[in-house]
Parts: structure tokens; C-alpha cells; sequence
């Protein structure tokens, strides 16, 4: 373990704190900073490998910044990717925890009732612009309009598990999209 | 829908009735009367759910929550299979931690692990949530840079992600019911649509301004007493 070794872990850990807290509306918000970051300024990745990261972070169950996985391994080798994955999510959970214990305090006050009540609506709007935002980006063609009405229809009548229609529209996509 | 029974200490408003509690109120200094007659929720409150199971189920999400979409696999697991948490409660959350910095689901799942099992549930509901998908990634990284390219990825990556269009119009229609009951929900909901779906502003310039109307709609209202 050369001392060049660990700064590079030091570097990686402080570069991807600094992107996690900059993800203000969730981690797609700063694919563009994470792309400058790490292909622009500091080359740890191509463009082209920088992509396939982000279409694996897809496509992993979990949070899609595990794509950060990929840069950490480049600089650091497997502590790469431990640092990496702790950096970017540690310091926002910490501060989602510390607020979720304060907020506990304030549970049985009439005020938390009404910021209960009042938050549902904007989670509802939230909710429905995310589900636009994910049409622009997947339903282009009949095929994927398809899978998105029959997904729908089969998971409104039988109420699956969210994973079997997310495989069954991949398979779908495989076997007729390619 | 299972509706989750919140298993709160009952202090003592519980245990005394409201006539009486005004009672022992009046001949007790403000101060003390405070402490004791309205008791503040016990320190530790009971977890509503155990730990390993709280573990479990998070690392099931993680397992399982492919594309786009994500937080429709919390609503289907936590709300509808397990029944810990009500729909007014995964909404509040949701609103919670899109305003706040990072990974929209990390965050989900330490704020909803705070609540199911105080600060040991929000240590493990991110660990869960995370590890399947880092060890798949990891084997994927590895494989990456040793050469192998993944031909079809691309083709399995559309149709997942349109699938996921279906779960998210699911989850809504699940949940809107609920949502809207607020004050004004409908305009709040449709505002918050418009600015960040439709005209695609930032994040921050659209939800703390309605949330704060929002909440202002339904503050306290001072009903007569009885």
C-alpha cells in the first residue's frame, strides 16, 4: 500500500461526498456533474465507460448510484469501491436519520399532523412527474408503449410483485426489441 | 389496504380521562403539569417492527427494486406485504427525502428505518438496501473491466424501464387516494406536477414554496370545543 494509494482513496471519498450532497431531487440530478467530474476533469473513466456504468446502475437492484462503483474500482481496485459507495451515501443518510429523529419529537403536535397531511398532495404531484419523466425516457416505440399499457393493466388486476413486471418487460425487450 | 397499527407508548393521556386530565391540570404549577399530565412520548418507543425483519425486508428491496421506479418497490413492501407503515406516512417520507441531498432511496430507507426501529433500524435499513446491489455491481465491475461486454443489455434495459412506467402508474393509483384527502390536494398535487413534470424546473424552486401552502392549508383549525 503506497501513501499515493491511499490518497487516491482520500481523493475518491472527498469527490463523491461532495457529489452525494450535491444530488439535491435524487441521484439522476447530477449524472451531468458526476460526468464532468469524472470523465472531463479527472479522466478516471471514458465516456464510453462512463455509460455503461450509468445503463448497469439501471439495470443493478438498488439505489442507480452504485454506477459510482465503477469509477472507484478504476482509481482503487476493490477499497475503491467500498470508499466509494460509502462516501456518497453515508453523509446523506446520516442527515435523513438526524432529521428523522427530530421529527419524531415533533410527531403528536397538531403542526407535524398538518405537515403529514399536507406533504401526501406534494408526494402524489412528485409521484405522477416522475412517472412522466420515466415515459420520456422509456416508452419511444410501439413496443415500449406496449409493455407499459399491458404492465399496467396485469399489475393493476393482479397485484404481482413490482419485480416480476420489471424482469417480465426486460425479457419482453430482449426476446423482441433487439 | 392494511392499515399499520402504530405501537405507541400510551403515556398517561391514555390512561386518564380529558375531564380529569384538566383537572390535575389547574392545581399543578404550568411547568409540572406539562411533564406530567401530558406526557411527552416515552423515550424509547416500542419498535414497530423487529429488527431482523426489518433487515430482511429491506434487503429483499434491494434485491428486487430494478429500473426506474425504485420507490414503488418500499410502497409494495412496506405499506401493502408487511403493513408497518399507513400510505399517509410513505408519502410524507417520500416528499421528505426528494427535498433532501442524495440518493432519493438511500435516504428513504434510513428515514423509514428510523421509524420502524429507531437508530439501529436506520443503520440497517440503507446497509440492506444496498449491499445486493453492490455485490452485484462489484462482480459486474470486474467483469467490465476484464473485457466482457454485456451484448442484449441494451434491448433488456428498454423494456424494463418501460415496465417501470407501469409500476409508477400503479404505486400512483394506490396512493393518490389517500394523498389528495389533504386540503386543496388536488391543486397542490397538480401544481407540483406541473412545475416538475411539465415545465421541468428545478427541484427546489417548486417544492419547499408549495409544500409550505400546502401545510398552510391544512394547518390546525381551532374547532369550538364541544
Amino acid at each position: 500500500m503506497t501513501p499515493s494509494f491511499w490518497l487516491d482513496l482520500l481523493e475518491l471519498a472527498r469527490a463523491y461526498a461532495t457529489l452525494g450532497l450535491l444530488a439535491v431531487g435524487g441521484g439522476i440530478a447530477i449524472v451531468p456533474e458526476m460526468e464532468r467530474q469524472i470523465v472531463v476533469e479527472r479522466g478516471w473513466l471514458t465516456r464510453r465507460e462512463f455509460l455503461d456504468s450509468f445503463a448497469l446502475g439501471q439495470l443493478t437492484p438498488g439505489p442507480g448510484l452504485l454506477m459510482i462503483a465503477f469509477a472507484g474500482y478504476r482509481v482503487a481496485g476493490l477499497p475503491g469501491i467500498a470508499v466509494a459507495l460509502a462516501a456518497i451515501f453515508a453523509p446523506t443518510c446520516i442527515l435523513t436519520w438526524l432529521l428523522a429523529t427530530r421529527w419524531e419529537r415533533w410527531r403528536r403536535s397538531p403542526v407535524a399532523r398538518a405537515v403529514e397531511r399536507g406533504l401526501g398532495p406534494v408526494a402524489v404531484g412528485l409521484l405522477a412527474a416522475g412517472g412522466l419523466s420515466l415515459t420520456r425516457l422509456a416508452v419511444g416505440d410501439v413496443l415500449t408503449a406496449a409493455i407499459a399499457v399491458v404492465g399496467t393493466l396485469v399489475l393493476w388486476r393482479f397485484g404481482l410483485a413490482p419485480a416480476v413486471i420489471v424482469f417480465g418487460g426486460g425479457a419482453v425487450g430482449w426476446l423482441l426489441g433487439r | 389496504m392494511a392499515s399499520a397499527a402504530p405501537f405507541r407508548g400510551p403515556g398517561l393521556r391514555a390512561l386518564i380521562p380529558a375531564a380529569r386530565r384538566a383537572r390535575i391540570r389547574g392545581r399543578l404549577p404550568a411547568a409540572l403539569a406539562e411533564v406530567v399530565v401530558s406526557a411527552p412520548p416515552p423515550k424509547k418507543p416500542t419498535p414497530r417492527a423487529p429488527l431482523r425483519q426489518v433487515a430482511a425486508a429491506f434487503f429483499s428491496i434491494g434485491a428486487t427494486s430494478f429500473g426506474g421506479g425504485r420507490v414503488v418497490f418500499f410502497h409494495d413492501e412496506l405499506v401493502r406485504r408487511r403493513g408497518w407503515l399507513r400510505d399517509a406516512e410513505f408519502l410524507e417520507g417520500l416528499a421528505l427525502c426528494q427535498i433532501l441531498p442524495g440518493g432519493n432511496i438511500a435516504n428513504l430507507s434510513a428515514y423509514l428505518g428510523q421509524r420502524l426501529h429507531g437508530p439501529l433500524g436506520a443503520l440497517v435499513a440503507p446497509l440492506g438496501l444496498i449491499l445486493p446491489g453492490a455485490l452485484l455491481m462489484t462482480l459486474l465491475c470486474v467483469l467490465y473491466f476484464a473485457g466482457l461486454r454485456f451484448e442484449g443489455a441494451e434491448a433488456a434495459f428498454r423494456g424494463s424501464g418501460a415496465a417501470a412506467v407501469a409500476l409508477v402508474v400503479t404505486t400512483l393509483g394506490r396512493v393518490a387516494p389517500r394523498g389528495l384527502e389533504a386540503r386543496g390536494g388536488w391543486l397542490i398535487a397538480a401544481l407540483t406536477f406541473a412545475g416538475i413534470g411539465l415545465l421541468q424546473l428545478n427541484m427546489l424552486l417548486v417544492v419547499p414554496p408549495v409544500a409550505a401552502l400546502s401545510i398552510w392549508l391544512n394547518r390546525p383549525q381551532h374547532r369550538p370545543s364541544a
